[in-house]
């Protein structure tokens, strides 16, 4: 997800993007933020064992 | 005469060696490639510490009911590195020379290596693991698979009660927390090579990353970790694995064959997930990036449509049209010289025309001082229409004359 955020700003930072692409990839790179910023608060320690099969 | 002992026996003549002729020939009888860069195994035996720091001492082996022993030298510097407690009746493996010392006449081993017997021979074994496992591929780079940047299970194979668990859970904690998913496992002992390789099996799938792992130890303590057992289940994971067996300096055959190695487990904890404030520092840059380059693209956008608007500009229409009227004047001035000069040219003609018709006009020729004679107001043409006594007009250019016909002559036929 990191990944596809780091492709938008770089699209996003291409002086041949166009105003509606921009604002397209602004729209999409703004989701992509908001979801890593969840991933990273709702991270939380678990300590589990490996269970014999 | 000299009292020569009867009998036979050895006489001395120019033949004889001082001492030290015999230690070199001695010496140069032991340089001889069976004694020279060779192991030996025995007891240590009649060792006390010397003052030098050097060790002086024997080895001795007890065969068929009798004692062989050899003197030993070991320079201090070589007793620093010692990776067992030197004392006597252990017993050792060791690495050196036969050597003869002349000067106190004593035939010694000078050791340069020095191995616990039972720990040396591991030693051995390991190097030959080494050898056969490197010679079946396992510790080649192309295997190596890389590590997963965000992972969400880590698997750890390890002990449930040792530092190295709790180190890894906090490292984790502080960076990233996530799932840990322990496969516990003693990590010495004589069976510790099965426990572990079945430990890291149970993970093998699982987890996105296994990290194998123990604290400082022995050699021994760490021996398991070089077992082929341990090698093949860690070469054999498609997980990817991280060591962390010992300390930095310790390498185990297991390094060789993880994914990575780490010369701690903590820093195993550091490879295996990235650091949270890290990644939000990452995302926050990205925001503030898009923001830069969103407010970029629609000022240019506006420049554009600035540039755009002056162009269209009313005095800039307004230029066009005059421009364009410029050419239409142009055009009109063109037009009438045109037409000026067609004029001028129908001028001329009608001139001449004129004085064509005003040279045939009546007025012109009664002006030349001729005559028009009219009878009953019709111009007469023939001196044959009168007759004597017909009442006339003469039309001349400034009047006229009436008068009366006297006589008719005709000249001629016409």
């Amino acid at each position: 997800m990191l990944g596809e955020l780091k492709d938008v700003v770089k699209k996003m930072e291409d002086p041949d993007t166009g105003l509606d692409e921009s604002i397209a990839l602004y729209e999409r790179g703004a989701a992509l933020i908001r979801e890593c910023e969840r991933q990273l608060a709702e991270a939380e320690l678990k300590v589990t064992e490996v269970t014999e099969k | 005469m000299d009292q020569v002992p009867a009998g036979p026996g050895p006489v001395p003549g120019a033949g004889i060696l001082s001492i030290a002729e015999i230690a070199e020939i001695v010496s140069e009888a032991l340089d001889d490639e069976r004694l020279q860069d060779i192991w030996i195994r025995g007891e240590i035996t009649g060792y006390k510490p010397h003052q030098s720091g050097h060790y002086y001492f024997s080895l001795s082996e007890d065969l068929n009911g009798r004692t062989y022993v050899i003197g030993c030298i070991m320079w201090q510097n070589r007793g620093q590195s010692l990776d067992f407690d030197f004392k006597n009746g252990l017993a050792v493996i060791a690495f050196g020379n036969v050597q003869f010392h002349g000067p106190n006449g004593k035939l010694s081993f000078l050791v340069r290596e020095i191995r616990s017997a039972g720990v040396g021979e591991k030693h051995l074994l390991v190097e030959r693991w080494k050898r056969e496992l490197e010679a079946e591929g396992l510790f080649a780079v192309e295997r190596k698979k890389p590590l997963p940047l965000f992972p969400s299970r880590v698997g750890v194979a390890t002990s449930r009660t040792g530092a190295v668990l709790q180190d890894i859970i906090n490292i984790i904690s502080r960076r990233y927390p996530l799932e840990i998913v322990l496969s516990p496992t003693a990590v010495q002992g004589d069976t510790a090579h099965l426990e572990i390789a079945s430990a890291i099996c149970a993970l093998d799938g699982c987890v996105d990353v296994i990290i194998v792992g123990r604290g400082g130890g022995s050699f021994e303590d760490l021996f398991p970790f070089n077992h082929p057992d341990v090698v093949r289940a860690i070469a054999g994971c498609r997980t990817p694995v991280i060591s962390a067996v010992g300390h930095e300096t310790d390498f185990v055959l297991a390094d060789f064959a993880a994914d990575r190695r780490a010369p701690t487990p903590s820093s195993a904890a550091e490879l295996a997930v990235p650091d949270q404030a890290e990644l939000a520092r990452d995302v926050k840059s990205s925001l503030d990036r898009l923001k830069l380059a969103l407010d970029k693209r629609v000022q240019d956008a506006m420049d554009i449509i600035v540039d755009l608007k002056v162009r269209l500009h009313p005095r800039r229409i307004e230029k066009r049209i005059n421009e364009n009227r410029l050419n239409v004047a142009e055009f009109e001035e063109d037009l009438e010289r045109a037409f000026l000069g067609k004029l001028g040219a129908f001028r001329g003609e009608l001139a001449r025309v004129q004085a064509l018709l005003e040279g045939r006009s009546p007025l012109t020729i009664l002006s030349r001082g001729y005559s028009i004679i009219e009878k009953d107001n019709e111009v007469i043409r023939s001196a044959r229409e009168l007759h004597p006594e017909d009442r006339v007009r003469l039309r001349m250019a400034d009047g006229s004359v009436k008068t009366r016909v006297e006589e008719v002559c005709i000249d001629k036929e016409i």
